[in-house]
């Protein structure tokens, strides 16, 4: 598996770790992912800031590096485009956590968490 | 950059509009309901059968398009169990975004639907009060995990007593059974029961322990984040939202 694909991979994976995954990991299942093991994850439990902010990362280490994963926005599921406009301006934590990194500012609280995420002592 | 951030306030505001607007055309709701339910956890002990319960509140909304790789999770507000073992000390049966599974084992949807999908949320919200059944612990997710601490003033000295140590592995078969160990002789869980209710949803967590706000947004060993490469896995993987999701910063 090319570095590309298997990168590919595991931007995948964290949609489907730690809280509200898009898909459970089957029973009896390991949490490695090819030569890949998952090392670290960030806030997955009630009332921490990750998930109040809908955040979610994981690390994955194997083959000599790490790799950190950050979830995309996977909070909105909209039928048309009148409930997506009135989750984004109502229930998204992406959208008013996230989605102002998209227009350029390092200051949304995803982004300072995912630099907090990126330090090797966090 | 403030270009930027004036579109970015001009795209949110045209949304609004739109929003409002449609809303108020079409008159168009999706289903969504609120439910409760008390889950109660039983021990056998030589002292005779002691008890815990909970009341926690499920919250979900349908979704007719899905956003890739994205679900359609319940929301869940309340707290951990727990069961007064008196002398022995307190059983904790933790609360997680899992639980709502355990809802879902309990009363799944009719048909084969799935529980949060439209027909499964439409079939919640009829579900009435006074409806019971019992966790079976051999079906994913089984009994919920539980933990105890040597110290309730210290959350590292906190105890597996019942289920899976590490996150490294989801088996049912790897999960742990140590009621005796930590508890004494001939104390076994009994069991687990679900039963949905209207009563309000229960908040004493911090009158037992009352350093959980400090513990919210890092693991209760001291890191910020949850290490999987650790000695101490159940400390590593707990924070305070696994016994009450009313953080100091959320509802």
């Amino acid at each position: 598996m090319t570095d590309r694909l298997m990168h590919a991979v595991l931007a995948l994976d964290a949609y489907n770790r730690g809280y509200d995954p898009g898909l459970r990991i089957e029973p009896g299942a390991t949490y490695d992912i090819g030569k890949m093991s998952i090392t670290k994850e960030s806030d997955t439990l009630a009332g921490s800031q990750g998930v109040n902010i809908g955040f979610y990362a994981a690390a994955y280490q194997g083959n000599g590096e790490t790799i950190i994963s950050f979830r995309g926005t996977d909070d909105i599921d909209a039928d048309d485009l009148l409930d997506f406009a009135w989750q984004v301006l109502t229930s998204s934590r992406d959208a008013r956590h996230g989605w102002p990194l998209a227009l350029g500012s390092t200051n949304s609280q995803q982004a300072q968490m995912a630099a907090r995420c990126s330090r090797p002592a966090a | 950059m403030i270009r930027r951030l004036l579109l970015g306030a001009v795209m949110v505001a045209g949304l609004a509009v739109l929003t409002l607007v449609g809303l108020a055309v079409t008159g168009i709701s999706p289903v969504s309901a609120t439910w409760r339910y008390r889950i109660t956890v039983t021990v056998d002990t030589p002292e005779g059968l002691r008890s815990g319960s909970a009341v926690r509140e499920l919250s979900n909304m349908e979704r007719l398009f899905y956003w890739p790789e994205g679900g359609n999770p319940a929301d869940i507000r309340g707290e951990a169990v727990v069961v007064d073992l008196g002398a022995r000390g307190l059983l904790f049966a933790l609360i997680s975004d899992i639980s709502e599974d355990e809802f879902y084992q309990a009363f799944p949807v009719p048909d084969g639907h799935g529980a949060t999908t439209t027909e499964g949320i439409r079939y919640y919200k009829s579900l009435g009060t006074g409806q019971r059944a019992a966790l079976d612990p051999d079906r994913y997710p089984g009994y919920p995990r539980m933990v105890t601490f040597d110290d309730l003033s210290d959350p590292m000295s906190v105890r597996l007593v019942y289920g899976i140590p590490h996150h490294t592995r989801t088996d049912l078969d790897t999960r742990v059974n140590d009621f005796e160990d930590v508890f004494g002789a001939g104390v076994q869980l009994q069991g687990a029961v679900v039963e949905t209710t209207d009563d309000p949803v229960t908040w004493r967590m911090r009158d037992i322990l009352p350093w959980l706000d400090k513990y919210y947004s890092r693991m209760f060993d001291g890191n910020r984040f949850h290490s999987y490469v650790t000695d101490t896995p159940v400390a590593s993987s707990l924070s305070s939202g696994a016994f009450s999701t009313k953080g100091p910063s959320n509802d």
